[in-house]
């Protein structure tokens, strides 16, 4: 055991003296830098473009707009005159917060009747939807700013119309759980508000499909309530789920440059790529191959140092590729985040880790296809000792494998493009069925990769303990 | 003799569709440093790359320091140290980072041994220089440094003069006979040089197209190089009136004023004068006698080695 690993270091101490190696190195490195710096970049240019919410004055001078087009279009408009009503109290008590706003805007909601008289003509009956006294108490609350006894009359207003509870949940919630309703504008985005915007939401949704639903359109609503009522329970600001799908939110934070790096890894493959097909090839183009084998050891046993130590290697480059991120991440976007977790739900049931597992989970889920294609490089190099031959099939085959695939499942619809290497490498993708094939399991696709690591391995073997040298 | 540290028997090997070994055969002992000697394309290299496990050994046997090589290969390589036709060594280290990398893939090789052996080849000044910036002859001296690190008991070399200048030939040659004479060691050394084997090596095994001419002491072959006679030149007015006088000798005429004449060693002055009295006698006019230059080493070694033309087959 010790011999084998002083083979090791031996394969270890010949590669990191390479230069080549150490511009590998410094390139990922470089990558990591570049990849962190430039999202702090266009996070900080994002910011300076927010979007420009207004202020008070601007929706005093609009209520006043509405007044102006309502006079104007008196004859058109039968309810005009509750419009202005309804425009003069919001000047007169500069009313501009969301849940205010929607109070008065519902409390002066009219209905309007065709009245057809006696004679044939058409008049329209306006009324309020609200009683008088109804009206005057949203508009007490409002005045008085106190939102939790609009939101208790909301409630027994539901209540006495028989509404399903999933209707008025979020005022039933923000009541219970003193969370008050955004104010200012720049609590719509808080994250409280927008979980429970999500769950209202999703609620509303599951009072609208009713009952009898089917199990799969209420299964995905279902796990966002799951998902968002244990944030708020358990006060989580980040949801580290929400970062890794950064393409569809187009936040950039600490989690989402996480995420993209584990995308970059393909990078950090190719270079490892480079390494496992030289490994034995510049062995042979130097002459030291002579020198290599005279030694008392069995070839297969320097064969494995060699296969060990590339590995080795790739995972060393693709782990100071994860610290100088995650570092780097730390210092320029802050370590608030990092003891965020990965929320998800699956039928209602919560699960959850922490962002830093599920990050470190990600990066080794993507190593398997690099490990797989160098391997591959390093069994061509075996047998023809040519880097450049070993080299080129597999970067070919690490970036285009997959389309390959996909041309082939997709337009030609051939199923039997399952049993490629390159369907099964993204085990992330199998385990969340995003793959395109029926029924692929992760079973399948570990024993597909494991097939094929043994064939390219037995190849590497057979080539380099038969050669003559 | 002592005990057989190196045993060949029966070594044929197919390159391709070219057999180049036929039936080798030869042992190498302890405490003598063994010559393989043979014209280029004789088949050295690969003999040597089968003993040290460069190429695939097809038919045959070898067995160094008593194992197997093909059922104790870990054990039989232990034994051997080697350098193989170039000393190619990694050229991005040191040579004492090299000597390392040897060190570590085989047994009990400390830090004090490399620095004693670096010292036997005289590369202590240069040592921590990167390879790639050494000299042939350096890398040569490294390479045989690499060789007996390990203490073996064989020891192989493919033509470890190639590249070294006349003072690090004599240092090598002084090298090699210590560790076979001092330290009982076991070395084999190819070249296709019989003046340089006559210098170091206690017996010579000759190889020619592939097939073993025979193994002999350099003390036997230097009275192969003995015929028994000596020759004279005669050089007169008229090698006919000579010759006609010289019944009962030995001799070929060489052209009309030259003829070669053979006398037996013990008493070859006696009969010289007595053939050269006989000559003025008769009224030849003898010009002059010269000593016919002695057959060399070097052509034992060609005769032996052409039997047919010198072409390289
Ligand atoms: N890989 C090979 N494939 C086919 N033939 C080979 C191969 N290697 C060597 N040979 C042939 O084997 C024969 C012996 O070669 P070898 O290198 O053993 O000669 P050598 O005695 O070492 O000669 P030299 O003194 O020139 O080094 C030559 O005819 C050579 O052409
Ligand atoms: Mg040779």
């Amino acid at each position: 055991m010790s011999r084998m690993f002083r083979l090791i270091k031996n394969e270890f101490i010949k590669t990191v003296r390479k230069t080549s190696t150490i511009i590998a190195l410094a390139l990922v490195i470089l990558l990591a830098i570049g990849l962190v710096v430039v999202a702090k970049i266009a996070q900080v240019q994002s910011e300076r473009y927010n979007f420009d919410f207004g202020t008070v004055e601007d929706d005093i001078s609009y209520y006043q707009s509405m007044i102006d087009d309502a006079e104007a279009h008196k004859e058109s408009d039968p309810a005009y005159k509750q419009n202005i009503e309804m425009y003069q109290f919001l000047i007169d008590n500069k009313i501009t917060d969301d849940w205010e706003y929607e109070a008065i805007a519902d409390a002066f909601s009219t209905n309007t009747e065709e009245v057809t008289a006696e004679d044939g003509s058409v008049s329209y009956q306006v009324s309020y939807v609200y009683s008088d006294e109804q009206r005057d108490k949203v508009k007490s609350f409002v005045v008085a700013k106190d939102w939790k006894g609009y939101y208790n009359f909301l409630i027994d207003k539901f209540k006495a119309e028989g509404a399903d509870p999933n209707t008025y949940w979020e005022y039933q919630y923000r009541v219970d759980n003193g969370v008050a309703p955004p104010a200012g504008h720049d609590d719509i985005t808080n994250w409280k508000n927008q979980c429970i915007f999500s769950v209202s939401s999703a609620k509303q949704q599951l009072a609208s499909l009713g009952a009898d639903a089917d199990e799969s359109d209420t299964a995905q609503l279902k796990d966002e309530i799951a998902v968002n009522m244990y944030r708020l329970n358990n006060n989580c600001e980040v949801n580290v789920a929400d970062s890794v799908n950064y393409m569809e939110t187009g936040e950039l934070n600490f989690w989402t440059v996480l995420s993209i790096s584990v995308n970059l890894l393909t990078i950090v493959g190719l270079l490892m790529i480079l390494i496992a097909g030289s490994s034995i090839s510049s062995e042979f183009s130097d002459g030291t191959i002579k020198f290599l084998l005279i030694n008392p050891v069995k070839r297969w046993k320097i064969l494995m140092s060699k296969y060990f130590n590339v590995i080795f290697i790739g995972y060393i480059m693709m782990f100071v590729f994860f610290l100088v991120v995650t570092t780097l991440s730390c210092i320029l976007f802050g370590t608030s985040q990092l003891g965020a977790e990965y929320i998800t739900s699956m039928n209602g049931e919560v699960q959850t880790t922490s962002g830093i597992l599920l990050i470190l989970r990600n990066y080794l889920l993507g190593s398997v296809s690099i490990v797989v294609m160098a391997t591959l490089a390093f069994a061509i190099s075996s047998v023809t000792k040519s880097s450049a031959l070993a080299i080129c099939v597999s970067v070919f085959s690490l970036l285009s494998g997959a389309g390959i695939v996909a041309v082939l499942k997709e337009a030609l619809n051939q199923d039997w493009a399952r049993f490629f290497i390159f369907a099964n490498m993204d085990l992330a993708a199998v385990a969340n069925g995003t793959t395109g094939f029926a029924h692929h399991t992760i079973g399948f696709a570990v024993a597909v990769i494991v097939v094929h690591m043994i064939v390219f391995l037995l190849t590497a073997w057979d080539g380099f303990t038969k050669k003559e040298v | 003799m002592s005990n057989a540290a190196l045993i060949i028997s029966g070594l044929n090997k197919t390159l391709g569709k070219k057999h180049i070994l036929h039936d080798i055969s030869f042992e190498a002992y302890e405490g003598e440093v063994f010559g393989f000697l043979g014209p280029n394309g004789a088949g050295k290299t690969t003999t040597i790359k089968i003993i040290v496990g460069l190429l695939r050994l097809d038919e045959g046997e070898i067995e160094v320091g008593g194992f197997d090589i093909k059922k104790n290969y870990e054990k039989a390589m232990a034994n051997i140290g080697g350098i193989v036709e170039n000393p190619e060594l990694y050229k991005y280290m040191t040579g004492r980072q090299n000597l390392m990398q040897y060190a570590r893939m085989r047994e009990g090789v400390t830090a004090e041994r490399i620095d004693e052996v670096v010292k036997l080849v005289g590369l202590s000044n240069r040592i921590d220089e990167k390879v790639g910036k050494y000299s042939l002859g350096m890398r040569q001296r490294l390479g045989v440094a690499q060789a007996i690190l390990h203490h073996p008991k064989v020891l192989i070399l493919d033509e470890p003069t190639n590249g070294l200048d006349p003072a690090g030939i004599k240092e090598l040659r002084d090298i090699l006979k210590s560790l076979a004479h001092n330290e009982g060691i076991c070395v084999l050394v190819s070249s296709h040089l019989m003046s340089e084997m006559e210098l170091m090596c206690d017996r010579v095994g000759i190889i020619a197209n592939g097939s073993m001419i025979g193994v002999y002491t350099v003390a036997e072959m230097i009275s192969a190089s003995k015929t028994g006679t000596d020759e004279y030149i005669y050089e007169t007015d008229s090698s006919e009136k000579a010759s006609a006088l010289m019944a009962g000798y030995n001799f070929t005429i060489t052209d009309e004023t030259h003829i070669d004449v053979e006398f037996p060693e013990e008493n070859a002055s006696q009969a010289m004068a007595e053939l050269n009295e006989k000559l003025i006698l008769a009224g030849v006019k003898l010009y002059s006698v010269s000593p016919k230059e002695k057959k060399k080493l070097e052509d034992v070694f060609i005769e032996l080695t052409q039997s047919g033309g010198a072409q390289i087959e």
